[in-house]
């Protein structure tokens, strides 16, 4: 086996600036073992660690919380390496939605199934005006889950970073110390199957206009 | 503006509500033409409109915290288990301090017994990393793999070294291996099973942080069967960590427990003393309506 590379690190990842993220004193206090400073971070990011395992496996799914757990120890452990390339938030969510990914594909592998029998978002409250548009948006949003579940995995966490995380490219960039440019390329690819998925469903592809 | 040059990130501060005037009008011009933006627009706020914070996210933030010795799978099979074990010796070695800090984390506000090796109470390190030659769709990618992932892609990754032959594994299950069993059958629904291995925990390893939360556990578990057993729990809760990180969740779940017990006079002063010593509790309105409606 050959040792891994170390990436190709783009000039817009340089190291974000000491004090322009809120979370990074507390994040470097963390990494050496401080439990006060451990406790507190972990407090802080629990809200983008639940975003992360809720919009990958589902708002209700029965794996948010084991996920979110595994995904703030993850970030304990992974803090040492951590280096300022992205905010601490933007770390923690993209290990929140790396664990989400795998214990759904794990999930869909076993054939336990929970997931793809769990429309978790068909009654969900959300800010959509009718019951026709909650159930159309949770319609949506389980397109994508599908999708993730067969999408190359780099690809699938662009668009999940992206679209469920609400990161930019170069957040997105800077998170995976990917190159833009990689970055940009595979949310195109997971842009269009995603279309082409929508464009399978009628109703969906109507309200979309996709044809247009 | 081309397909090939979408203004993916406009698409995220239009979710945001940040666009300028001419930013906006840009947009809408690009979104007329491009149906994957529209798509991945429309996609972002049906996420945005459900993933808000809800209701108990603080409790899930606090029993997270007070969990941050890593719970084994309950699916992981017995030779995964075996691989993280011997990733765990390699990891922790390198990484004291972190190894110290969790352990801290969670005999906060708890007497803290000593570390025993033996009786496996000690945190282990995630799973070793996945193998960078496994395909797209490996199913066997343990959770905290995403970490080791992270991390993996930061630094260079050295040559492997022979492992080390693993020791012995002691025939009688340790603490952690206690609990993760108990968790396993409390998320599986088997509660008598939990039971079981919750009171076994507490048996073997009564000084154990494992033990110490089992008590909560246990009497969730018990509210509603035999809230007077869920009573005795909470309180054992208290007693040893008065200041604990599940304290709030212990004494919610002591008053719960009385009410059911019909003892209302007793809910009522665990109630005002949840009010007191946690005021912005997520508890709070429910205590507040409690004590109002107290004789």
């Amino acid at each position: 086996m050959t040792a891994r590379l170390l990436p190709f690190r783009p000039p817009e990842t340089a190291p974000i600036p000491r004090g322009a993220d809120a979370l990074a004193a507390l994040a470097e206090a963390a990494a050496h073992g401080k439990p006060a400073a451990i406790r507190t971070l972990v407090v802080s990011v629990t809200p983008t660690l639940l975003r992360a395992a809720r919009g990958v496996l589902g708002v209700r799914h029965p794996e948010v919380e084991d996920v979110a757990q595994e995904a703030a120890m993850g970030l304990v452990t992974a803090l040492p390496r951590y280096r300022r390339e992205c905010s601490v938030l933007h770390f923690a969510g993209r290990i929140g939605v790396l664990t989400a990914l795998a214990t759904r594909r794990r999930l869909r592998t076993r054939a336990e199934g929970r997931h793809v029998e769990f429309h978790e978002d068909d009654h969900e409250p959300s800010a959509a005006d009718t019951p026709n548009e909650a159930l159309l948006a949770a319609r949506r949003r389980q397109i994508l889950h599908d999708l993730c579940d067969e999408l190359p995995g780099e690809q699938a966490e662009a668009l999940l970073l992206h679209c469920v995380m609400g990161m930019t490219v170069d957040e997105v960039a800077a998170a995976s110390s990917t190159p833009r440019n990689t970055v940009r390329s595979r949310l195109r690819l997971a842009k269009h199957a995603l279309r082409t998925r929508i464009e399978g469903d009628q109703r969906l592809s109507e309200l979309l206009e996709l044809d247009r | 503006m081309t397909a090939a040059h979408c203004p993916d990130d406009r698409l995220i501060h239009a979710r945001a509500g940040s666009l300028s005037q001419r930013e906006r009008l840009e947009l809408e011009a690009h979104l007329a033409g491009c149906a994957s933006c529209r798509a991945l627009l429309q996609l972002g706020r049906d996420f945005d409109d459900v993933l808000g914070a809800r209701e108990g996210d603080e409790e899930i933030g606090a029993r997270i915290t007070a969990n941050l010795s890593p719970k084994r799978s309950p699916r992981a099979r017995p030779l995964l288990v075996a691989g993280v074990l011997l990733g765990s010796v390699a990891a922790a070695a390198a990484m004291p301090g972190v190894r110290q800090a969790v352990s801290d984390v969670l005999f906060a506000g708890a007497e803290r017994p000593a570390l025993d090796v033996n009786h496996g109470a000690e945190p282990s390190i995630p799973p070793a990393r996945r193998a960078s030659s496994a395909p797209e769709e490996a199913p066997e990618i343990p959770r905290a793999a995403a970490a080791e992932q992270v991390a993996a892609e930061t630094v260079e990754a050295p040559a492997p070294t022979p492992a080390r032959p693993s020791p012995i594994p002691s025939p009688q299950p340790g603490a952690a291996e206690l609990f993760a069993r108990a968790n396993a059958n409390r998320s599986n629904g088997d509660a008598a099973g939990a039971r079981r291995t919750y009171a076994e925990l507490q048996r073997r390893f009564p000084s154990s942080k494992e033990a110490l939360v089992s008590h909560v556990s246990l009497g969730r578990l018990e509210t509603n069967s035999d809230p007077a057993a869920a009573v005795r729990h909470f309180d054992a809760y208290l007693g040893r960590a008065p200041r604990g990180a599940l304290a709030e969740e212990a004494l919610f779940g002591r008053a719960t427990a009385q009410e059911a017990m019909g003892n209302s006079s007793a809910a009522r002063a665990t109630w005002q003393q949840l009010l007191q010593r946690f005021p912005s509790s997520i508890y709070a309105k429910r205590a507040r309506s409690r004590v109002a409606a107290a004789p």
